[in-house]
């Protein structure tokens, strides 16, 4: 599409300033892509005005090469860009109003992936024996149905003493011996003799666990709950080693803020013992429901190994010392959640279940 | 243990409130479950003097009297029996509140004013209530007093909580003895007066030696058995018990004033010789709670010749026992072996106050000073004569002395206790002490059968100085070798995989019933573990399966508007093996019932949901399984649970390790779930934890781009995808074969199905070439025919 017919310098010369006194103006005037392309090819295009002005030039004198060589080879990449620039900004344009016409609630509910749920005791549990385990408490685990020996007899609990009757017991039909002597374990501790039984010194082990109470079900009670047991047997183990154990958990598990208190109580496998109380996390210590008034709740049990417990399983309780410690995990679940009925947790209704993510 | 806070500062005076004594109860060990405030019950009642009886005009058996009460006399119709003139007694006013509530007013009786009423110690509240007629007072009783600061008097009763350790404290003497070391006050001993005593009482013959350490008995004649006095009946019935009659009280008196308990016989019912010894088979006793009981050979028994007359230490038979008739007493005070008691009280299924301090173990050396206390009450308020005491004290022994220092106790506790502290409290607490070179002996007193090693001291000193004293700081640990346990690890992480497989945690009990058992029919576990004591007969075995509990959740779920649950639960299943061993083993089950909207990736199960559940069961099971590889599976055989060509076994080296696929329908029938479809899977978890885990491996791939390819293929329908799979996955380049559809309608010919399968070509060193490529394919479609029938769907 040549315009003009010579390739003498003055037509050349009409031809470069009619081209480069529009092209410029018409490209930035495009309103279309299909106009803009027209553009293009008849500047740029293999045969188009602009480029066979350039490809003429090879006819002409050195000197006259030069002189008109530079501005028109400039005005090639100045409209290019040009034609780039105009090119995007048209594109852009007919983008957005593609999606212009895109109405979404931005409300309505996302497509979620069928999501699953970890039980609050679990999610629960795994917090307490996550900070236990940091601590250097290694998980250890016995038998749900338990022997005479190891659940009583071992920890000190003499035949026929009233002891025994602190935690009501299942027993079951197993075993050949007497009726009586094959249990359901009313407690983690039995977990302390067979790891003892099974280690020398020293250890420190947690072992969490489902324990059984022959009492009557209520908000507060169950038959069936769990504990977390700890045990740590070393040499010159103290009760204010126990002390500062335990005040770091309870403080990792309900902040740094949390209070605790130690008073005397009697447990057969520890001498001295103690019931442990936290400072009530609802009122903060002045007395509300929850605590009974009194600022305070019970949440564990422990005291210093008994030396009996030791002579049992072979450690020399003049050389050998330590401390066990015993916690129930729905009670902890329940303060930390907010749950005030603890059969909700054996319960299993989704509505309860999927709240706890 | 019931406290009266007013009899216990007989002995001590803490110098506090009962509200506070709790407090400091508490932080010595004892908690107290209740407070209760003991009031007078009634104000407005004065100290009247009946001046003048007069007949009631209309009524034969009301009388009028003139009451002198104060500066005025009131006239008050009184229906009273022993009214009589110049008697002091209780008067009502108009206004006056009796206890119940009730409320004096102005009252016209048989037409006839009354203005006010003279009360009873029934309509008082007073102990002595069982009394007839009005309460009538000494003669120097002052006319016009308050009667509820004369006989009320409040008071507290304490239910403090004394642990099984602490038998010692089971009395209100004893809790005084503690308080009085705690707070180093000084402690009043109850006043024991010299018993005048003539000749010899009866021996009783102890011949089980091992069960009764010591017996001290005492005879007492010419007894006159009446109700108690007024101030011993409040007493007892302050501290919870019943008044029955003077000696049978002042027996239960002495018990919580001392904590030893007595028992009275009317010695005149007494039959030849007195023995302590086992019961023999076959022997029966009636007791004073009117019940007959069967002895058995271990039973501890007081015999006479007619046969046992109490079981010791439990409770007296009902022949022998102290009546209004009684005028011959023989008063025991003993020791009993605490493990027969407590024995014999639990199968027996009596619990008495004697029983409960007995098998918590009693101080032999407090018998004596028990039977010389309750002698004197009983001579002081039943009149009589006592005998010398005879005392057979065959278990006497001095326990050990406990070698102990400050330093010891404070290694112990962690704790910077001073060492003048320590010992002064020691000493406090000892029989005696004696000193040595780095501390002292330390005696314990016959009372604290609990100290007996230097622990015990330490919580003793910790006790009375204040577990807050000892610091809350840990020493340094060494590390120590991290044991996991393979099962336990598992367990964590299936966990997570359930739950991104949508599944939600179910916690279950491990009791089942035995209707539950059935839903297994002739399936049934065979040895079931039975609880011999369980709470509710529907809580009678120990569940052999996780799925029990998951279908019942299922059913409350599908009962509270739920349309579909998906759950699982990790836990141990229980049964006896051949040897009655209990075995437990740890399971994951998991149950999908009911309508889901998540379809899955692939689609023909659409008309079957047999089919989807065992194929959405299939993924569930593989996302457990996907360590495992080795693991062997084949299509189950009759099973109660599962659906008998919807479920497949898996096996690993032979052993079973589990089961998934579509619930039968015949258990969803029995739960009244057959509108539902359900799918189900169980795992063996301590055998998958056993198996060998291959170690996570990188295999290196090709950064050159892959080819996919999609095949449809038409088979006969008995074809089984796996030979399909298998036939190509083993072609060079092919790295996955996938199943994108299944489609089994026309046009596709009955008996056939068109399988569509997407191919993984990945390329070698070099970029693959289309002629590669198809000759891979062909390769693939000549295997398909070949091996499988398959033709190209056209």
């Amino acid at each position: 599409m040549t315009h003009y017919a010579m390739p003498d310098r003055k037509s050349w010369e009409k031809e470069w300033k009619e081209v480069s006194g529009h092209a410029l103006v018409a490209v930035n005037s495009a309103t279309s892509l299909d106009g803009l392309e027209t553009l293009r090819l008849e500047y740029l295009g293999r045969k188009g005005r602009l480029t066979s002005l350039l490809k003429d030039l090879k006819d002409f004198d050195l000197g006259d090469r030069r002189e008109l060589g530079g501005p028109s080879n400039a005005f090639k990449e100045e409209l290019s860009a040009a034609i780039d620039a105009k090119k995007a900004e048209l594109e852009g344009a007919a983008q957005d109003a593609a999606i212009a016409g895109t109405k979404l609630d931005l409300t309505l509910p996302g497509l979620a992936p069928a999501e699953g749920r970890l039980h609050p005791l679990t999610l629960v549990m795994r917090e307490m024996t996550g900070i236990l385990s940091r601590m250097g408490f290694s998980w250890a685990e016995g038998p749900h149905v338990e022997t005479d020996h190891y659940n009583f007899e071992s920890l000190n609990f003499p035949p026929n003493h009233p002891a025994r009757d602190m935690q009501d017991t299942f027993y079951v039909d197993a075993g050949s011996g007497v009726p009586g002597s094959i249990l359901l374990r009313p407690q983690t501790s039995p977990v302390q003799i067979r790891r003892m039984e099974a280690q020398r010194p020293p250890l420190r082990i947690m072992a969490p666990g489902r324990v059984f109470r022959h009492e009557a079900v209520d908000a507060s009670h169950g038959a069936v709950f769990h504990q977390i047991e700890g045990l740590y047997v070393d040499k010159g183990v103290t009760m204010a080693d126990l002390k500062g154990t335990l005040l770091v958990f309870i403080q990792s598990l309900f902040g740094p803020k949390a209070q605790m208190r130690f008073r005397p109580s009697f447990f057969p496998f520890t001498e001295p013992s103690a019931e442990v109380d936290m400072q009530c996390i609802l009122c903060e210590g002045s007395g509300c429901p929850a605590c009974k008034r009194t600022g305070w709740m019970e949440v564990l049990g422990a005291g210093m190994v008994h030396p009996n417990v030791f002579k049992g399983v072979d450690y020399d309780p003049e050389v050998w010392s330590g401390f066990a410690f015993g916690m129930g995990v729905e009670r902890i679940a329940m303060l930390k959640l907010g749950i005030t009925d603890l059969r909700l947790f054996y319960q299993n209704d989704l509505r309860f279940l999927e709240q706890f993510k | 243990m019931r406290i009266l806070y007013s009899w216990l500062k007989e002995y001590v005076d803490p110098g506090v409130s009962p509200e506070d004594l709790s407090k400091h109860l508490l932080l010595m060990g004892f908690e107290v479950a209740e407070i209760q405030t003991l009031g007078p019950g009634f104000e407005g009642v004065v100290i009247g003097e009946i001046l003048e009886i007069g007949k009631h005009p209309n009524a034969d058996r009301l009388n009028l009297c003139s009451v002198k009460v104060g500066g005025e006399t009131l006239s008050i119709v009184c229906g009273a029996k022993n009214v009589a003139i110049g008697a002091r007694v209780p008067v009502a006013r108009i206004g006056a509140k009796l206890p119940g509530g009730r409320a004096i007013g102005p009252a016209k009786i048989r037409g006839t004013e009354s203005q006010g009423m003279i009360c009873s110690a029934q309509e008082l509240g007073l102990p002595n209530g069982s009394h007839e007629g009005i309460l009538i007072l000494p003669a120097d009783t002052p006319i016009g007093q308050d009667a509820a600061a004369l006989l009320g008097g409040s008071d507290h009763a304490l239910e403090v909580e004394i642990t099984p350790n602490r038998p010692d404290l089971l009395s209100h003497f004893g809790l005084a003895r503690e308080l009085s070391i705690h707070f180093g006050l000084p402690l009043n001993s109850p006043a024991a007066g010299a018993v005048n005593a003539n000749g010899a009482s009866r021996t009783v013959g102890i011949e089980a030696k091992d069960g009764c350490g010591r017996y001290v008995g005492r005879d007492l004649t010419g007894v006159r058995v009446s109700p108690s006095p007024g101030w011993l009946a409040k007493r007892l019935e302050g501290a919870g018990l019943r008044p029955i009659n003077s000696v049978v009280d002042v027996t239960n008196y002495v018990l919580f004033e001392l904590g030893h308990p007595l028992h009275a016989f009317d010695a005149d019912k007494l039959k030849g010789d007195v023995v302590v010894r086992r019961a023999k088979t076959g022997e029966k006793i009636k007791t004073l709670d009117g019940k007959e009981h069967a002895l058995e050979a271990g039973d501890l028994v007081i015999a006479d010749a007619s046969g046992p007359i109490a079981i010791a230490g439990v409770i007296g038979g009902e022949a022998t026992s102290v009546t209004d008739k009684t005028t011959k007493v023989f008063l025991e005070a003993a020791n009993f072996d605490a493990g027969t008691v407590h024995r014999t009280a639990r199968r027996l299924g009596i619990r008495t106050d004697s029983s409960y301090r007995f098998e918590r173990g009693a101080d032999p050396e407090a018998a004596a000073a028990a039977s010389a206390r309750a002698a004197d009450l009983i001579l002081q308020i039943a009149g009589g004569t006592a005998a010398e005491p005879s005392d057979a004290y065959p278990g006497r022994r001095d326990a050990a002395p406990i070698s102990i220092s400050a330093a010891r106790i404070n290694r112990i506790l962690g704790s910077a206790f001073p060492a003048d502290r320590v010992e002064a409290l020691l000493k406090a607490l000892a029989t005696r002490t004696s000193p040595l070179a780095d501390g002292i002996q330390f005696f314990a007193p016959s009372h604290r059968g609990d100290l007996a090693t230097p622990w015990d001291l330490a919580e003793e000193v910790a006790r009375h100085l204040g577990y807050d004293r000892i610091p809350s700081e840990a020493g340094p640990v060494k590390p120590l070798r991290p044991k996991s346990i393979p099962v336990v690890d598992l367990v964590d992480s299936l966990r997570d995989a359930m739950r991104a497989a949508g599944f939600y945690e179910a916690y279950n009990t491990d009791f089942v019933s035995q209707a539950q058992m059935d839903l297994f029919g002739a399936n049934a576990p065979k040895r079931p573990i039975k609880v011999l004591n369980p709470i509710a007969e529907d809580q009678a075995y120990l569940r052999p399966s996780l799925v029990l509990g998951l279908l019942n959740n299922a059913v409350y779920n599908m009962h509270h508007g739920a349309s579909g649950v998906r759950l699982f639960e990790i836990g141990r299943v229980y049964e006896l093996n051949e040897q009655r061993e209990p075995v437990e083993r740890t399971y994951l089950a998991a149950l999908q019932l009911g309508d889901f909207s998540d379809k899955g990736t692939w689609r023909s199960w659409r008309d079957d949901p047999s089919a989807y559940f065992y194929y959405a069961m299939k993924g569930a099971a593989d996302a457990v399984l996907s360590r495992h590889e080795q693991v062997e599976r084949a299509p189950g055989e009759r099973n109660a649970l599962f659906h008998p060509s919807a479920s497949v076994v898996v096996r690993a080296a032979g052993r079973p390790l589990g089961r998934y696929g579509a619930v039968h329908p015949s258990i969803l029938k029995s739960l009244g779930l057959e509108r539902h479809h359900a799918g189900a899977m169980l795992f063996n978890l301590d055998i998958l934890a056993a198996l060998e885990t291959p170690p996570a491996k990188f295999v290196p791939y090709s950064t050159l781009p892959t080819v996919v390819r999609d095949l449809s293929i038409v088979t006969d329908a008995a074809v089984e995808f796996k030979n399909i799979h298998d036939a190509i996955a083993g072609l060079p380049h092919v790295s996955s074969v996938e199943l994108v559809d299944v489609y089994e309608k026309a046009p596709i010919p009955a008996g056939k199905r068109s399988l569509t399968l997407r191919i993984e070509l990945s390329p070698g060193d070099k970029t693959l070439r289309d002629a590669e490529v198809q000759a891979v394919m062909q390769q693939a479609i000549d295997r398909l025919a070949k091996d499988c029938g398959a033709v190209l769907r056209g």
